[in-house]
């Protein structure tokens, strides 16, 4: 277990470094003069090309390669934004607690109401409620998630004046941007619960609980759910360890002062540092979520348990051959 | 009412779906005393499985449904019962051993809670520790180590795990048994093993039993009586004896025909020629008249066919056969048969 | 003696694909999805023959114009017709969609059996680069190498099939190592059949047909992925008239001029509905197991 915990972790903080080199790579190419966008055009060129000497613009590709790699691996120090002029850690660890929050809540609305949903129309099958579920699902599915935002702040915002249309304040500022988040998350667990549900409902081994003479009711919570769920938990995991990274264009919409828009901000300002920053911690902090949804997971299955079981023993044998 | 301990009456299941019908069951009836093993036997999706999912009333529904007939078990009508009653039957009075041991197993608990399950379901006040203690007990009566008891179903075999099933079917000491299949899936030493000690197990306990196979090794072995079932419907029905002894129907026939046999000097099996019918579009008739042998030698003896309709892919086929279902008649006191052309007793009660 | 048994195995293929399309065509909603779809594209294809107006022409006595006979859902801040413009603009909407499926279909497909094919050192190598790129949320990777790259189809394009390949190849990958254990293919092996040929002959056809109802499925969510690029204000940009990029123009207006990036989002919501109702049901009736 452990083991495998280690092993984790170190392929994990290789992968990070490979991140690192290519996002660096990736922005390199990205088109823009950053001295410009800091200084303007109104100060002579000299100005300009004294910032770019200054901050290490002109050093060969390499050279800037290595030395943000080791600002970042050995010291974490992710570099000062061109445009705030603050260190990106600083000013990422504001917004994170806000885009944390807002990707958090969305996943705990999506597994509350979505997995329920889908149980019941699938214990339901073939009722009105299924088939409205299933349509219900479908149309959220296919509905942009930015567009279906911008409707809400029409509806409530501008014709209805209930909630503010953006920015940061008070409970109400949150509840558009948690439902605009969550809404085609819901729509997915549910039609994936539905489908699960389904495939167990089939099985021999709810038939030989019914025969043991168990009610209904725990057929269905003992027997029925704990193997249902399984991919349910699967994809529920996914959802997790994206729910960071995902709320870009939904910060965008509601003017949401997240990481994803101090990213976006990034971008426009050509502030590498945040950019480059922001896109490493948010792939350490998914990569992070993703190795504690499979240990959870692991312990919810007892047979992938049992492959952290064998990966051990397996491993010991290679030792002992 | 009798004093049979089952009796099963005129039983009829239908599945539905997409606008067709199948008629699964057609009118099955039998009665088995107490201790007494009756063996089903027939082809694949002759119904074997279904009448024994209407004893628990634990098939699907929809699309199952059970359109008559009436189950007796120890004087009471199991399919007037309210569903609420029903819950202590089953797994309690009656239990099941499931067909396919990889799959009848919750894959997400251990076999020692799902066998405590059924006991602390079944006994009123029991403690969950006297629950395990009886599920232990269980478990080294079918020959697993009680260490074993918080293992996993994927951590087993398939003997061990259809053993967990008997376990966990006889855990509450049931009346009776239903055992579909229960060694189908099993290796052949493993089967005899399992044979073994599920009737040790039954003569113990003097559970009834009705068990589902194929096999006929199986049935001369383990029954006191045979009923054979061909599309939904018992063809013959009679002691071992009567059975194996005096096999009078020409599915019966077919069926010891296609065994291969040591002792016979013939060189090829006699298999049944054909597939078996559609159910949902049942022949008219006797359900087994296009595949069988003896009409279509009848048919040659006698003048052909009279009847203009009747004549061309009915032309070897007794007219008899097609125009009533043939009743089960009593040929030998305790042996019916329900063929048109065979077996001329007079019809059972 | 091999010819009627090449026959049969001919006519079985042909009754099973006629199966899965009775069974297609038994799905009312699938039917229904595949009708819309087709047409959109017929519309948005022929748009000179459909568009009322030219999707560039400025009237200024119409800015901002609410829905009328003349302008069906009215028209944009510099009195374009937005109708035609939604025609227009489907033209790239659908062309990015199909375009960056199909790219990564194919690259799924291509390397994804290769990978799961030769195992061993190669399998190990492919399955740490995509566990690599895919550290990087997709919408992120998407959106920073759409920012690197610039506005443009071209680009957007790039932008968004390399977000999608990693995850295409691992989906593939899993499917090659499925068939790989199946018995068939030793039966290839036994019959002496060379590696190239067991995995175009007999792997791949196995694993095309999900391959393909993936894909489908995922048009849908391209579409969207492209539309919200072009909203954050990457990918494709006014005044070309991409229907992501019409929202967000039109999002300026909102508080005044709601209508002006309601109906870009209507055309995107029945494009994807309409595509997700047909995969949906190509789904279903390749796999009958879900059926009731």
């Amino acid at each position: 277990m452990w083991r495998y915990i280690v092993k984790r972790l170190i392929a994990l903080v290789i992968v990070l470094l490979c991140v690192a080199v290519i996002i660096f790579c990736v922005l390199w190419f990205m088109p823009g003069d950053p001295a410009e966008i800091i200084l303007g055009m109104s100060v002579p060129e000299a100005d300009r090309e004294a910032l770019r000497i200054k901050m290490g613009w002109n050093d060969p590709f390499l050279l800037q390669l290595g030395r943000y790699m080791r600002d970042v691996f050995l010291h974490l120090d992710f570099g000062d934004s061109y445009q705030y002029k603050v260190p990106v850690s600083q000013g990422f660890m504001e917004r994170l607690p806000r885009t944390l929050t807002l990707g958090l809540i969305s996943v705990f609305i999506q597994t509350v109401i979505g997995i329920p949903l889908g149980v019941s129309a699938a214990i339901h099958r073939n009722t009105l409620q299924d088939q409205g579920l299933l349509v219900f699902a479908m149309v959220f599915i296919s509905v942009p998630q930015f567009w279906f935002a911008l409707m809400m702040v029409v509806l409530f915002s501008v014709k209805l004046g209930w909630l503010p249309p953006f920015g940061i304040g008070s409970w109400k500022h949150w509840i558009m941007p948690i439902i605009a988040n969550s809404i085609s998350g819901i729509a997915m667990n549910a039609r994936q619960t539905r489908s699960a549900v389904l495939e167990t409902i089939r099985s021999d081994f709810v038939t030989t609980a019914r025969a043991k003479g168990l009610p209904e009711g725990k057929v269905i919570y003992k027997h029925m759910l704990p193997n249902a769920l399984i991919p349910v938990i699967n994809g529920l995991g996914m959802q997790l360890s994206m729910c960071v990274g995902g709320t870009v264009v939904i910060e965008s919409v509601f003017s949401f002062p997240g990481v994803g828009n101090y990213m976006l901000n990034g971008i426009n300002g050509l502030d590498y540092p945040v950019v480059r920053g922001c896109v490493l911690i948010l792939a350490a902090v998914s990569a992070v979520m993703t190795l504690v949804v499979d240990l959870v997971y692991g312990f919810l299955d007892p047979r992938i348990k049992a492959q952290y079981v064998n990966y051990a023993a397996k491993k010991g044998a290679k030792k002992a051959a | 009412m009798s004093e049979k301990f089952v009796e099963v009456k005129d039983l009829h299941v239908q599945y539905s779906s997409n606008r067709q019908i199948v008629h699964a069951v057609n009118g099955v009836s039998f009665d088995i005393d107490k201790g007494e093993t009756l063996g089903l036997v027939g082809e694949t999706g002759a119904g074997k499985t279904t009448i024994a999912k209407a004893i628990l009333r634990i098939l699907p529904d929809p699309p199952a449904k059970v359109t008559a007939g009436e189950i007796w078990l120890d004087g009471e009508d199991l399919l007037k019962k309210p569903e609420k009653e029903m819950l202590s039957i089953r797994g309690g009075k009656v239990a099941m051993i499931f067909q396919d041991p990889m799959t009848a197993l919750n894959p997400t608990m251990t076999v020692g809670s799902q066998i405590s399950e059924v006991v602390l379901l079944h006994n009123e006040g029991i403690s969950k520790r006297q629950a395990e203690e009886r599920t232990v007990e269980m478990l080294e009566l079918v020959g697993i180590p009680a260490i074993r008891y918080g293992e996993y179903p994927h951590q087993f075999s398939g003997g061990m795990k259809q053993r967990v099933v008997i376990a966990m079917a006889l855990a509450c000491n049931p009346e009776l048994l239903l055992a579909d299949e229960p060694t189908t899936a099993l290796d052949v030493t493993i089967q005899a093993q399992v044979l073994e000690m599920m009737m040790e197990l039954k003569k113990k306990l003097n559970t009834s039993m009705i068990l589902i196979t194929h096999d006929l090794g199986v049935v001369a072995e383990t029954c006191d009586k045979v009923a054979v079932i061909y599309a939904g419907k018992i063809v013959e029905y009679g002691s071992k004896e009567d059975i194996f002894r005096h096999p009078t129907h020409p599915y019966t026939l077919g069926l010891f025909g296609s065994l291969p046999k040591l002792d016979d000097d013939s060189k090829r099996l006699s298999p049944i020629h054909g597939l078996p019918p559609d159910p949902t579009n049942l022949p008219e008739g006797c359900a087994f008249h296009p595949r069988c042998p003896l009409t279509k030698k009848t048919a040659a003896h006698k003048s052909p066919v009279q009847d203009e309709e009747a004549k061309g892919k009915r032309a070897h086929i007794c007219p008899v056969c097609f125009e009533g279902e043939p009743p089960l008649r009593e040929i030998t006191p305790g042996h019916f048969v329900a063929c048109h052309l065979c077996g001329n007793g007079k019809e059972a009660e | 003696m091999k010819h009627p048994e090449h026959h049969e195995q001919k006519r079985k293929k042909q009754s099973q694909f006629l199966e899965v399309l009775k069974r297609l065509a038994r799905k009312p909603s699938a039917m229904i999805g595949l009708c819309i779809f087709i047409a959109v594209i017929l519309v948005c294809a022929l748009a000179p023959v459909f568009a009322p107006y030219d999707p560039n022409y400025m009237d200024y006595t119409a800015i901002n114009a609410t829905p009328s006979a003349a302008h069906l859902c009215g028209c944009d801040n510099l009195g374009r017709d937005i109708l035609s413009r939604l025609i227009y603009g489907g033209r790239y909407s659908l062309s990015l969609g199909f375009t960056c499926a199909l790219i990564g279909m194919f690259f799924g497909l291509a390397f994804g059996t290769l990978v799961g094919y030769s195992g061993g050192a190669v399998d190990n190598v492919a399955m740490r680069i995509c566990d690599i790129w895919m550290a990087i949320p997709g919408m992120l990777l998407c959106i920073i190498l759409s920012a690197a790259l610039g506005n443009g189809i071209p680009q957007t394009i790039v932008a968004m099939t390399m977000g999608g390949i990693p995850g295409s190849i691992r989906g593939t990958r899993a499917m090659a190592l499925r068939e790989r254990n199946m018995e068939y293919l030793e039966a290839a092996k036994a019959m002496n059949c060379s590696k190239a040929k067991i995995l175009y002959k007999h792997m791949l056809p196995n694993i095309v047909a999900p391959t393909i109802i993936g894909t489908t499925g995922q048009i849908g969510g391209t579409i969207m992925q492209a539309a919200g690029l072009s909203f954050i204000g990457l990918g494709i940009q006014p005044p070309t008239p991409e229907w992501g990029a019409m929202c967000s123009a039109g999002r300026n207006f909102i508080l005044t001029y709601p209508h002006l990036m309601l109906w870009p989002g209507v055309a995107i919501l029945i494009t994807v509905l309409s595509i997700n109702m047909f995969g949906d049901g190509l789904r279903d009736a390749m796999d009958p197991r879900l059926k009731d």
